[in-house]
């Protein structure tokens, strides 16, 4: 079974391990193995994600409004520290009304119309998208694919890999199997630890683009605990300590009346 | 004044030492072997996303790296030289294995483990995904990907919005 897993990591990552099979490799050599999954890996998985998330919702339908979110996230995307991911970083606006954003690896970040209606300011879009961006940059799906969390059955994922391995082809159960792992990569929850770490990069990234990070917690303080976006990310007392805290050390732009202007007038396409 | 010969002896030392130390000073640096791990990135004239564009890499492509600055490294490929932001950069092992150029696919022992590796999530998948799974939307996901924000676009955004942005300060 703890070959089935090494092969597994291999197709995922991409990586060298070839020296070590045959040996026992420990957790240490796992770890490194899910976190060098390369870029271009990381684009294919995460576009049959949003291909299946898309499957079944539908991108809203005014230009406009998708160009300034797009726009928007872009802009933050150069003040984070990995613009670059193997193609480009993508950001849209989902018809859903349930308050809920998330990012898939490979770039692809999604706000939902009900996040904008909740939404007061620019400034808090601001926040959710660079919260979604940070986990890309930390690859957070790459750790939580390794911590087996986005995968509900290693039996069968290894199979997959072997059978994979034994004929050098991709086949119809392959085809299956990578299904089922696809679905699980789209449904990823993060871990609190992993949540605390993109609230921390997306604080930098707001203060390097010039927004007020202090709307983090606004943000999550106004959606509903039950509802889409906190359900995937998880609020927690100690994750809102720790936002206060990072923020008492920094010094950051407050929010503006230009931005607010702006984004009322791209609310009104919701 | 003809020099007699310990001067000769002194000017010649001292000659030495300068050449030396000027040798020393004009050593360049060490360049750095790195790998693009992203389909294509814009290498520029400047430390920053706003210089002038002066070139382009893809993926795999083995470029130089001398000085660092930030997350910025001045780097030569070719006839191309300029700066390239850090995270262009990717795992070389990685990425050479993906691309077939690694050192562990002449390994015959384990050949099949790298054709595994090597293949993993890649075109030949996604064509397999979508055969499985005839109703994942990939068209949308193509429309989403032909656009393109150019940086004047950013720049006016940022002007707009009165957003004191550090890029734009070239800080």
């Amino acid at each position: 079974m703890k070959f089935l897993k090494i092969i597994l990591l291999m197709s995922l990552t991409g990586c060298a391990l070839v020296q070590k099979t045959g040996e026992m490799l420990g957790d240490d050599d796992l770890v490194k193995a899910s976190s060098e999954m390369t870029p271009r890996q990381e684009y294919f998985l995460g576009r049959a994600a949003c291909a299946k998330i898309l499957s079944n919702q539908k991108i809203h339908s005014s230009q406009e409004l998708n160009s300034y979110i797009n726009t928007l996230g872009q802009f933050l995307v150069v003040h984070s520290s990995r613009p670059f991911v193997y193609k480009s970083y993508q950001f849209a606006v989902l018809e859903d009304q349930t308050p809920a954003a998330f990012s898939a690896p490979g770039g692809f970040v999604f706000v939902s119309k009900g996040l904008l209606d909740k939404a007061k300011t620019e400034d808090e879009i601001a926040a959710v998208l660079a919260h979604e961006i940070s986990h890309v940059v930390l690859k957070h799906a790459n750790v939580a694919i390794k911590n087996k969390s986005a995968l509900k059955s290693v039996s069968k994922i290894g199979s997959f890999v072997a059978s994979f391995v034994t004929d050098g082809a991709v086949d119809a159960e392959d085809g299956e199997m990578f299904t089922e792992f696809v679905t699980g990569v789209a449904d990823i929850t993060f871990g609190k630890d992993q949540e605390m770490a993109a609230d921390k990069e997306a604080i930098n990234i707001l203060i390097n683009a010039g927004y007020d990070p202090s709307l983090l917690s606004s943000i999550l303080e106004s959606i509903d605990s039950q509802a889409g976006f906190l359900s995937k990310h998880p609020r927690s007392e100690s994750r809102m300590n720790a936002i206060k805290e990072e923020l008492a050390q920094k010094q950051f732009a407050k929010n503006s009346s230009d931005r607010q202007k702006r984004f009322e007038k791209y609310k009104k396409l919701l | 004044m003809i020099p007699n010969k310990v001067h000769l002896i002194k000017i010649s030392v001292i000659a030495t030492v300068l050449m030396f130390s000027g040798w020393v000073l004009a050593k360049p640096t060490l360049p750095e072997a790195k790998v693009i791990g992203v389909e294509k990135a814009s290498v520029r004239q400047g430390p920053n996303f706003l210089s002038k564009k002066v070139g382009e890499v893809k993926y795999g492509e083995k470029v130089r790296s001398f000085e660092s600055q930030k997350n910025w490294s001045r780097i030569s490929f070719g006839k191309i030289n300029g700066w390239l932001h850090s995270s262009a950069f990717g795992n070389s092992k990685s990425i050479l294995n993906d691309i077939g150029k690694g050192a562990a696919a002449s390994n015959k022992v384990y050949k099949d483990e790298v054709v595994a590796a090597g293949k993993g999530f890649n075109e030949e998948y996604e064509k397999v995904y979508k055969s499985k799974n005839p109703k994942a939307n990939f068209a949308a996901v193509d429309q989403l990907e032909k656009r393109v924000v150019e940086n004047k676009h950013l720049v006016d955004f940022a002007n707009s919005g009165k957003l004191q942005s550090k890029v734009l300060k070239g800080e």
